[in-house]
Formats: C-alpha cells, structure tokens, sequence
C-alpha cells in the first residue's frame, strides 16, 4: 500500500481524520486521489466549504487535469462571499448537525477552509469550532471527517487542540535538501501503528502522485 | 513606519510566505524573477497577474490562502479591521490610506 491508501484505509476505521498541510504541497491533488481512493466505500461525500475554499481547490483540479471531476460530490458553502451567514460557531455546528443527521448510510464529510475561517474570523473562532465539528459524529454514527488544514500558520493551541482530536493524521511538507525542495508526506498517527512516523517523499506528474521512499 | 503603499505591500508579502514557510519567500521571489521579470511588488502593481503565478507555483488552493495571509498582514500594518475579501481590495485600501 502507498501512504494514501494506507491513509483511506485508515480514515475507514479511525474518525477525525486530518490532513494536515503546508504551502506548495499540492494538497489539491492529495484530496482528490483520497476521494478517488474512498468513494466507492460511502454511500454519500460532502465537502464541507468555508470561505469558498472548494473554489480554489476545483479550480486547481480542472487547471492540471484539464477536466471537470468530482461532479458527484456534493458542496455545502458556508460564509461564502456571496451568501454571508452567521461565523457563530454553535450555529454553524447546529445547521451541519441537521444536514448531517438526515442523511443514512454511510458518509463522508471532507472540510475545506478552517484555515481560511481562522484566518478572517480568529484562532479563537477556530478554538470554539473545530470540537463541534469532531462532535458531528453523534449526530449520525456512520459519518467520517477528514479536515484538511494548514498548521504551520497557527500558533501551537490550534495545532495541540487538532492533534489532540484527530485520531489519523497525515502531514504534507515541503523539505529542504541540497537546495533542492521536496515534498514529504509523513503518516503521524493511523490505525497501523508499523506506520506511524514514516515518510514517503512524493511528486505529481499530472494526474499521479509517484511516491518514493 | 512605512510610508509608500508599494513598500507595504512588499513588506506585507514577505511577512506572508514567511508565516506559511520561511523557505518559500527565495522560491516565489525566484519564480517571480524568471517567469515575469518582476519582484514582490507585482503584489501592488497587478494583484490578478500576481495572484496567477502564485497559483502555478503552489496550487490555487495554497496560493488563497497566501493572498488571505497578504492581506492579513496589510490589516495588521494599517491597523484596521475592514473585512477585505482580497488582494486587489487591499490594494484599493492602500491606495487610499498610505
């Protein structure tokens, strides 16, 4: 298995999940070939928009791939720029919790944006958020969350309060060697411990990720 | 203190791609050399023309929330709260206040 598979396999059996990533990652292209990887296991996939973050993230997708994928999957924007509501985190929480506790079968609910939520409204906004979202879950037991987020902007409270709810995480960085940049996806926590702490160096040749050890 | 909105501008993208990884200040600062002859102050400039090699170089999906970070710290150096949605707003602003 390569990092990501072991990383949807995972995402199966442990919720929260979390991506988390940096700057020039391409953390688009890793999203997209988890959805590819999970979506004949979940009856329905939500992504979950704040800010109009699925925006730029389809947009990246239909610039490399040169197509429009992802068409089943549904959107739910939230503070979008063309219909502001409410950034009240126990509102946002209470309408996700509706939308979420109708649906049967089994779900998946990808979050885009937290970062940008953080950025417009506060970490401290994030701080009251994000454990209302990991609750979503006893609104319906069949709902997996992955949150995709970049860490490395935030202080050390909102990078503790999301380590310390995400029981399988990943983590996209960019590493400096011989002058040279790579990319490095690392497995933090999984559900295979032999796992844990292993980084695979990775690069996207079009529509492919090549990971190398 | 500084007082030319271009040199804010500069300094507001630097204090961006150091807070996203200090190792991306020298890659973006290259790419904008190589692939548009120009410097950070294609930020102030052409914020859109700014905004698409960013988004080459790191994925739209990074590049918004650098363009978020940009204008966060613009906030921070003229100390307002005004909800600028993006970069060429930012640029609105500084021209009217510095």
């Amino acid at each position: 298995m390569n990092p990501l598979q072991i990383f949807a396999e995972s995402s199966k059996k442990l919720t929260p999940s979390l991506i988390e990533y940096e700057v020039g990652t391409e953390v688009e292209m890793i999203v997209y070939r988890y959805l590819k990887e999970v979506e004949g296991y979940y009856d329905d996939i939500l992504i979950v928009s704040f800010i109009d973050a699925h925006v730029t993230f389809l947009e990246y997708l239909r610039r490399v791939l040169r197509r429009d994928v992802l068409k089943d999957v549904e959107v739910l924007s939230l503070l979008s720029k063309k219909f502001k509501d409410s950034e009240s985190a126990p509102l946002i929480a209470g309408r996700l919790g509706n939308i979420i506790g109708e649906r049967k079968g089994k779900i998946l609910a990808v979050f885009l944006g937290l970062d940008f939520y953080s950025i417009v409204f506060s970490e401290k906004a994030l701080l009251e958020l994000f454990p209302r979202i990991v609750n979503l879950t006893r609104y319906n037991e069949n709902l997996s969350i992955v949150s995709v987020f970049n860490g490395a902007i935030f202080s050390s409270s909102v990078n503790q309060m999301l380590y310390t709810f995400s029981l399988n995480v990943i983590k996209l960085s960019i590493e400096r060697t011989n002058g040279d940049f790579r990319r490095v996806l690392t497995i933090i926590r999984s559900a295979f411990p032999e796992y844990n702490l292993k980084k695979w160096y990775y690069e996207i040749e079009s529509d492919e990720i090549n990971f190398l050890i | 203190m500084i007082g030319n909105p271009e040199d804010m501008m500069v300094e507001a993208v630097k204090r961006a791609t150091r807070r996203a990884n200090p190792a991306l200040e020298k890659l973006l600062e290259v790419h904008l050399k190589l692939n548009a002859n120009a410097g950070f102050e294609l930020a102030y400039r052409d914020p859109k023309r700014f905004k698409e090699f960013v988004n080459k170089l790191f994925g739209e999906y990074s590049g918004r929330l650098l363009e978020m970070l940009i204008v966060d710290e613009i906030k921070r150096l003229l100390e307002i709260s005004e909800d600028l949605e993006n970069l060429e707003k930012a640029v609105e602003i500084l021209r009217m206040v510095v």
